[in-house]
């Protein structure tokens, strides 16, 4: 992972653009209709190339630009901080999309701050942190303050894709929560369920 | 800690005490029978005011908006054990001839600062003329116990030895280093006006250009900087804020 332009990004690969995101430049966005993504490893696709991911299929299917800033298993911290940095640099999307499958991932950082990157599960160290963390209520409450602050910032409609068994950042009343309990792999079934929400939704605010 | 307002704040909101967190009656009873006859607050009562935000500070729709700075941080800030007007951030408005608000809370982490330093500056769009953060300790954190409404803020006073091994961890693995660089970088790049950091010399700092200060007397509760400390605050903080040509 990197800081990148004031995004935190996924580094340098050829899966990327310069900021370390799976998707076009920033400079080619077509910030008059585009959407944005923001999650984790689902919505980087990268077992496949980038035309069968589903924010490739979805931009397609609504027909609009997009911007993917997803980090790999980058959690709640490189969700809110790169939807926080967008939402204060560049106009506002038509949508977001949050499909965060690992909310309660760890990043991890020197003391200098020279570098950040996800958390190794099969150490033991983070695995305590991973499990007191849920038991002295570390973890509900980074979500909380996360999820009233991207309120404030966040000003567009918002879809949440809520994977089975994974944790949620909104609440289903505040979003378009789009319950998904089929393989975190089928980026057509989930691209299908997405896009066909943002179209139904979208039809009911036209008059 | 509460939400009021979209802010957390402390659970006083709304309230006038004479007595506050750290600062109990029970520990001035005892302080009395040992401290010196001259001890200032023999002689001296402490008011802890609260707005409706929970925040030791006046209401925010008192603000002068066209000359204000902004304070955030923990008790230091907050000033537990000290009246308001012996307050570095009272000092330090008073200094630079400006209005002030004030949104520290006992306990908080570099959580509840990026929280409130980040819902003001989407809240207001008249924006301060400089912030004040008092980096706090950064293995605090706020906690959510389901069921609870308050949240409750954790840090290296906690006696459970879950909360130990927690931060022991967060602090050898890097994850704490993680947390503060996320957070102090958001803080950078949303508050698009002038910031000056500060913290206590026993912590570990942030950056290279916050200003460190020490403890060289203590409040009524014998815990926390105590009023000649809070001038000390001020003072350096002033001289260094013109340094700024801000």
């Amino acid at each position: 992972m990197k800081f990148v332009n004031g995004l935190l990004g996924n580094g340098v690969s050829e899966h990327y653009n310069s900021n370390g995101h799976r998707c076009k430049e920033i400079s080619e966005i077509n910030f008059q209709n585009y959407i944005l993504f923001a999650g984790d490893n689902g919505s980087l696709g990268l077992d496949k190339p980038i035309e069968e991911t589903f924010p490739y299929l979805i931009s397609q299917r609504v027909k609009s630009d997009y911007y993917n800033i997803s980090v790999f298993n980058g959690g709640v911290d490189a969700l809110r901080y790169n939807l926080i940095s967008w939402f204060h640099n560049y106009k506002k999307p038509k949508a977001v999309i949050i499909t965060c499958e690992f909310m309660n991932s760890l990043l991890i950082s020197d003391k200098n701050f020279t570098c950040i990157k996800a958390a190794d599960y099969n150490d033991d160290i983070i695995k305590d942190i991973g499990n007191i963390g849920n038991i002295c209520g570390f973890f509900e409450g980074r979500n909380i303050l996360t999820r009233e602050l991207l309120k404030q910032y966040v000003i567009c409609p918002i879809f949440q894709l809520n994977y089975k068994n994974s944790i949620q950042l909104f609440d289903k009343e505040y979003v378009t929560d789009i319950p998904y309990e089929g393989s975190q792999f089928d980026y057509k079934i989930i691209a299908d369920l997405i896009s066909t929400a943002m179209i139904s939704k979208s039809q009911r605010v036209r008059p | 800690m509460i939400f009021s307002n979209g802010f957390i704040g402390c659970k006083y909101k709304g309230l006038r005490l004479d007595f506050c967190s750290s600062d109990t009656e029970e520990k001035f009873s005892v302080n009395l029978e040992t401290q010196p006859e001259d001890w200032y607050y023999r002689t001296t009562a402490i008011e802890y005011k609260y707005n409706d935000n929970g925040h030791r500070s006046k209401e925010i729709k008192d603000v002068d908006f066209d000359n204000y700075i902004l304070f955030t941080g923990c008790s230091h800030t907050e000033g537990i054990g000290l009246e308001l007007e012996k307050t570095y951030p009272y000092k330090l408005s008073n200094l630079l001839n400006v209005d002030y608000y004030n949104m520290a809370v006992e306990g908080t982490g570099i959580d509840v600062v990026e929280y409130n330093t980040l819902t003001w500056f989407a809240k207001f769009t008249k924006k301060p003329k400089l912030v004040i953060i008092q980096w706090p300790d950064h293995s605090r954190f706020l906690s959510q116990y389901q069921g609870y409404e308050n949240f409750i803020p954790n840090g290296t006073w906690a006696k459970d030895p879950d909360l130990e091994k927690f931060i022991a961890a967060s602090e050898m693995s890097g994850f704490y280093n993680a947390r503060k660089n996320i957070s102090y970088r958001l803080i950078h790049k949303v508050l698009d006006v002038p910031i000056v950091g500060v913290y206590m010399s026993s912590l570990a700092s942030y950056d290279a250009t916050s200003v460190s200060v020490r403890r060289f007397d203590k409040a009524r509760d014998m815990q926390h900087s105590g009023i000649l400390t809070n001038e000390d605050i001020a003072n350096r903080l002033y001289r260094h804020i013109k340094t700024l040509n801000i």
